[in-house]
């Protein structure tokens, strides 16, 4: 992403290295972060992702945790660390925002294409979108969730 | 030879060997029964959990964004753009004045954490990052979707968009809902694929980085530049359009109330009898004017059918243009209608609010919701 500053190039064969310990551990290297081992540490991105996971308190979330935490409940795990269902809640967030962001060019496409061939669009209807299945049905299916219509509704 | 039948009770779980703390008297159930009784009445289990969609900094952008729309709105209304950036005000339009909190366009926002890099912040101790366990309520699957519903609306006012679909908020619920469950599938299929980790159900988070590359195919520190650039940027960049607009707004003022005291020191006009004339003509009494009342009043008899209330927009409008004219001819100032602009402006930037707010099912404003589970 342009102007990211978190700088974090991400590997997958390195992730399952030194980090893979519990979360609470991870949080407590991080705090303390004095020993030579915490240091070769952090040059891995998971203890990156885990200094990272440590300072999410300030990022409140749209999506509740406690909703979060109902689903992490559904898929057999105890939801009891706020960070990391924080970081699922922002990422779900994150996912949707990504979506509803896609819709909204499509939205802006298609209102464009109709004011270029309605004379004398106004400008204030410009401004205003108004989100419908004509635009999130492609922005979905861009993100691998194809929309079809009942048969009997087609 | 014996034959040994399925279901049957072996000999030596007969009775007589049954030990006291294996089984209790019939006797004895009564006065235990009683003993709990007196204890008081068994209260049911409170289930009213308050789930709160609150993140103040979505709030405050989604606010700004209406009260932004309300002035742009307001401007559109009291001006008229003559090819430079000089106004042209309509005299017969005073100019309401607005009052927002001021703590609306508040920075809620630290700027020293998210200035510097990460990992040049460091980490303070607190019960969060320590990683304390923190139970949650429990709610149910009803209650996550209408939660996950009112998020959806406010993701979507925040995005720009006013106004959405019901089946659109419902696809974008589920699609939501559905990302939710395939990802910890997915997270949960690592925990299954190493022996180690099988019977475990605390969160780790490295299988987590791994389930979310598997699915999205990125990061899971994209979060942060995600909160950056598109909560707390969009947050920055309303809040200065917000300040932009307002400054504009109150130059317009400036502008109309030096041109009405100007005119007030002329003593050109008295408003307040335009005011009159106004309600006469909505109310269409036959009250006897005097003056320039008089002439106007037999103006708006003129127009033919001005005096019913269901007329009372159109007959107004005409009669701003006829008093155009009447004012140049006659050098008079007007500073009626501030009343009906004012309510005219608001109501136009509060329905455009308010209809996102409305389609969004009720959740685009206030992010509080309490859910019963």
């Amino acid at each position: 992403m342009v102007g990211s500053n978190f700088g974090i190039i991400y590997h997958n064969s390195s992730a399952g290295g030194g980090g893979g310990g519990s979360s609470g551990n991870h949080g407590q290297s991080s705090g303390a972060g004095a020993s030579a081992l915490g240091d070769r540490e952090r040059s891995t991105p998971a203890s990156h992702l885990s200094d990272f996971m440590s300072q999410l308190e300030e990022y409140t979330p749209l999506i509740p945790d406690a909703v979060t935490s109902h689903y992490l409940n559904m898929g057999g795990f105890q939801a009891d660390d706020k960070r990391i269902v924080r970081l699922i809640s922002i990422a779900a967030q994150k996912y949707m925002s990504d979506i509803i962001d896609d819709a909204l060019q499509h939205s802006k496409a298609r209102t464009h294409m109709q004011t270029s061939n309605t004379p004398g669009g106004s400008k204030a209807k410009d401004r205003k979108f108004t989100l419908t299945m004509e635009d999130l049905q492609p922005a979905l299916a861009d993100y691998g969730i194809n929309v079809r219509k009942m048969d009997y509704s087609q | 030879m014996q034959v040994e039948h399925w279901g049957a009770v072996p000999a030596e779980d007969d009775g007589g060997q049954l030990t006291a703390d294996k089984y209790v008297p019939t006797a004895a159930k009564k006065p235990k029964l009683d003993e709990i009784r007196q204890r008081g009445e068994i209260q049911p289990e409170d289930n009213h959990h308050l789930v709160e969609l609150k993140s103040s900094l979505v709030t405050q952008t989604i606010e700004v964004m209406k009260q932004t729309e309300v002035l742009q709105s307001l401007i559109e209304t009291y001006s008229n753009k003559n090819g430079s950036s000089n106004y042209l005000l309509n005299p017969c339009l005073m100019i309401p004045e607005v009052d927002f909190p001021p703590e609306n366009a508040a920075d809620l926002v630290g700027g020293q954490k998210f200035q510097k890099p990460i990992w040049f912040t460091p980490t303070v101790d607190t019960a969060y990052s320590r990683g304390d366990p923190q139970p949650y309520p429990e709610i149910s699957s009803h209650v996550c979707r209408q939660a996950l519903r009112k998020v959806m609306c406010g993701m979507l006012r925040l995005a720009g968009f006013t106004d959405c679909s019901e089946s659109a908020v419902q696809l974008l619920t589920d699609a939501t809902e559905e990302f939710l469950r395939s990802f910890i599938g997915e997270y949960r299929g690592f925990y299954d694929a190493e022996p180690r980790l099988q019977k475990s159900t605390v969160l780790k988070l490295v299988p987590l980085e791994r389930a979310y590359t598997g699915v999205t195919g990125t990061s899971l520190t994209q979060v942060h530049n995600y909160y950056k650039h598109k909560v707390m940027a969009r947050n920055r960049v309303e809040i200065g359009e917000f300040n932009s607009v307002l400054q504009e707004y109150d130059k317009l003022m400036k502008e109309s109330q030096s041109s009405m005291l100007h005119k007030q020191h002329h003593n050109e006009f008295n408003g307040s009898d335009f005011l009159n004339i106004l309600d006469n003509s909505a109310t269409g009494s036959s009250q006897s004017m005097g003056g320039h009342n008089t002439m106007v009043g037999d103006m708006l008899q003129d127009l033919g059918g001005s005096t019913g209330s269901s007329g009372t927009v159109s007959s107004q409008q005409m009669l701003y243009g006829l008093l155009d004219s009447q004012i140049s001819s006659t050098s008079t100032m007007t500073t009626a209608t501030s009343g009906n602009g004012s309510a005219n402006g608001n109501g136009n930037g509060n329905g455009s609010g308010a209809s996102a707010g409305a389609s969004g099912g009720h959740g685009a404003t206030t992010f509080h919701a309490t859910f019963e589970s």
